[in-house]
C-alpha cells in the first residue's frame, strides 16, 4: 500500500520533499568507489540529491577510509568543511591497524568529526574484540554515537558480537547499521538495550522489516540511511510511505530520534534544524 | 492525493517452492501493490512443470482484471510445451504478456544454442522475454542471446541491489530491445541518469511486490527530475506498448 491519503505522501510525492519533515541521514558514505560506481560521485553533487529531498544533514565517513584508513580521514573533513553544517563525519575504526590515540586526537581535533564507525566484516575483527576498549570507553562518556555495520550472524558484526559491545556499554548510540537484518533479533536486542538503534540501510528493500519494528514500539529507535550514495532517499522515502506505520512513526525516524542522540551527545544543531528539536 | 497510475512489469503471486498458498487473491495482491495493472510472475513457475502452471496461470489471470500472465519457456523438443508459434495463438484470449526465463529449477542454461528455435519464433512474433537475472543465470548469457536476436524484446529485471551501471549501462546501449524493470535500480540519480543516457521509453516501472515496497519505485520516478511525459512512458505507457501487440490490443 502507499498511504496516499497522509499529508506527508503527498508533499513526498508531488515536489520529492517535506519542508515539515526533514531528513538527517545517519549513514552516509562519500566520493566514488571501486566495486561498484556511484553515479553521485562528488561531494558536491550529494549536497544537490540531499537538497533535492530536504535532507539538511548527513552523518558520513568515505569509502576511502573504510578501505584506505586513517591517510584518508582529513579529505573527508575537508568534503565536510566545504558544506559547512551538512556534514558530521564519523572516524573511521580501520582494523587491524586501529590507533584509539590517535583517531580521538583527530576527532578532537576536527570539528565535524563527532563519532566512529566500525565495519567487522570488512577488516574480520570482531567489534567486541579488547582492541576497541578505549574508543567505546571515550564515546561512552560522551555519549558519542558510534555506527556499527551489522549483519545476522556475522562472527565479527552480528547479533552476538552486538551484545557483547552492549551488555558492557549503556551510554554510547549503537547504531546498527543494517539492522543485523533480523527482526526478532534486533527486536528483542532493542528490548533489552535502551541505547540501541536500528539504521534502516538495506532494510528498507524488504518489506516487512520496519513495519515489524514500529509495531514492536520500536519507533523511537529508529534511524534513517541508505548508504549514500549507494542508494537514492527517494527510494527509502517511498518505501516508508508503504508500510505500514503512520506519519508520526516516520516523523520519528527521520528527524526527530537522531536529533535526540545529537542533542544528548551535545552535537551542535545545523541552524536550518534547531526549530524541531523540542517536537 | 489522487493515486499514480501504474502498469507494474513485475509482480509476485503463487505458492513459493516450498511455501504456503498466499492468503490474499491475485486481486487482493494487486490491490495492495497499488498497481491497476500488472505482469505477474507466478511462483509456481518456479517448481512446477510449464503443462501444469500454465493452466493455472491462465485461469487466474482470466479472473482477475489488469492481470497479465507469463508462461514458462524451456525448449519445446523433449515435448513438455507446445512450440511457442501454437502457443502464441492463445495469448490475446489468455493476457499472456509474454514468457519467463527461470532459470533455476529446471537445469537449463539460457544459452541461445537451447533455444535457438522458442527465440527466433519471439523474435518473429514480437513476443517479449522476460529476463530475470538473479545469482545464478549471467548476464553474458543476455548478451549472447541479443547478438543472435538482436530483434528480441526483453524485459531486463536484476536481483542485484548494488549500483551496477558497469553492467547495465552497456547492454542497454548494445541492445535497443533490452527494457528495464526499475525495482532493484535504487541507486541514487538513476532515473534521471537512465533517462539521459536510455530516454524515458526503455525504462519500466515495476514494484517486485510483496517482496520489496512500491512506494520505493513510485517516489524515484514520482520524484524524479524529468518530464511528465517521461514519467508516463515510466508508469505505464512503456509496457502497453510492449505487450500491445501481443495480449492487449484492446488496451
Amino acid at each position: 500500500m502507499i498511504r496516499y491519503d497522509s499529508p506527508l505522501a503527498e508533499e513526498f510525492l508531488t515536489t520529492g520533499k517535506c519542508e515539515s519533515c526533514p531528513i538527517i541521514d545517519m549513514h552516509a558514505h562519500m566520493f566514488d568507489n571501486a566495486g561498484c560506481n556511484m553515479l553521485v560521485d562528488t561531494t558536491a553533487k550529494q549536497v544537490a540529491q540531499m537538497d533535492k529531498n530536504n535532507v539538511p544533514l548527513a552523518f558520513m565517513v568515505s569509502h576511502d577510509v573504510l578501505y584506505g584508513g586513517f591517510p584518508y580521514m582529513e579529505a573527508d573533513h575537508k568534503a565536510a568543511e566545504a558544506f559547512p553544517g551538512r556534514f558530521y563525519q564519523y572516524v573511521g575504526v580501520f582494523d587491524p591497524d586501529c590507533d584509539p590515540k590517535r583517531d580521538i586526537d583527530f576527532l578532537e581535533s576536527h570539528k565535524y568529526a563527532v563519532g566512529f564507525k566500525f565495519h567487522g566484516d570488512t577488516y574480520g575483527v570482531s567489534i567486541a574484540d579488547p582492541s576497541h576498549e578505549l574508543y567505546y570507553a571515550y564515546a561512552d562518556e560522551r555519549k558519542l554515537p558510534i555506527l556499527f555495520h551489522t549483519w545476522c550472524g556475522s562472527r565479527c558484526d552480528g547479533e552476538g558480537e552486538a551484545e557483547k559491545v552492549l551488555r558492557k556499554w549503556h551510554n554510547f548510540p549503537f547504531i546498527a547499521g543494517h539492522s543485523f537484518q533480523r527482526i526478532e533479533e534486533s527486536i528483542e536486542l532493542c528490548k533489552a538495550y535502551p541505547n540501541l538503534y536500528l539504521e534502516l540501510t538495506a532494510v528498507l528493500s524488504k518489506r516487512g522489516m520496519v513495519d515489524a519494528y514500529v509495531k514492536a514500539g520500536l519507533s523511537d529507535r529508529i534511524l534513517f540511511g541508505v548508504d549514500a550514495p549507494w542508494f537514492s532517499y527517494e527510494f527509502g522515502i517511498g518505501a516508508l510511505l508503504s508500510a505500514d506505520i503512520s506519519d508520526e512513526d516516520i516523523r520519528n525516524i527521520l528527524y526527530r530520534n537522531p536529533l535526540r542522540i545529537m542533542k544528548e551527545a551535545n552535537i551542535e544543531i545545523p541552524e536550518s534544524l534547531k526549530k524541531f528539536v523540542n517536537e | 492525493m489522487e493515486k499514480i497510475q501504474v502498469f507494474d512489469a513485475r509482480m509476485l503471486y503463487g505458492r513459493p517452492y516450498l511455501g504456503a498458498e498466499p492468503e490474499l487473491t491475485l486481486a487482493e495482491t494487486m490491490r495492495d501493490a497499488e498497481a491497476e495493472r500488472a505482469v505477474v510472475v507466478h511462483r509456481e513457475m518456479g517448481w512446477l512443470p510449464p503443462c501444469r502452471t500454465m493452466p493455472m496461470v491462465a485461469e487466474r489471470t482470466a479472473k482477475t482484471e489488469g492481470a497479465y500472465g507469463l508462461y514458462l519457456l524451456l525448449p519445446t523438443q523433449p515435448g513438455e510445451m507446445p512450440p511457442v508459434e501454437e502457443l502464441a495463438k492463445t495469448f490475446k484470449r489468455d493476457k499472456i504478456a509474454g514468457f519467463y526465463l527461470y532459470q533455476e529449477s529446471f537445469n537449463v542454461p539460457y544459452h541461445p544454442t537451447m533455444f535457438r528455435d522458442e527465440f527466433t519464433a519471439c523474435e518473429k512474433l514480437s513476443i517479449p522475454i522476460f529476463y530475470h537475472r538473479d545469482g545464478k543465470n549471467s548476464f553474458e548469457y543476455l548478451a549472447e542471446i541479443m547478438e543472435r536476436h538482436p530483434k528480441l524484446k526483453v524485459v531486463l529485471s536484476v536481483n542485484e541491489e548494488w549500483p551496477n551501471a558497469r553492467k547495465i549501462y552497456p547492454l542497454m546501449k548494445a541492445y535497443p530491445g533490452i527494457s528495464l524493470c526499475l525495482s532493484e535500480h535504487v541507486w541514487m540519480g538513476a532515473i534521471e541518469d537512465l533517462v539521459e543516457k536510455f530516454g524515458s521509453k526503455r525504462l519500466l516501472y515495476s514494484s517486485s511486490y510483496p517482496a520489496r515496497y512500491p512506494g520505493g519505485t513510485v517516489m524515484m520516478v514520482a520524484a524524479a527530475n524529468i518530464t511528465q511525459e517521461d514519467k508516463q512512458n515510466i508508469f505505464y505507457k512503456n509496457m502497453e506498448a510492449l505487450i500491445g501487440g501481443i495480449a492487449c490490443d484492446s488496451l
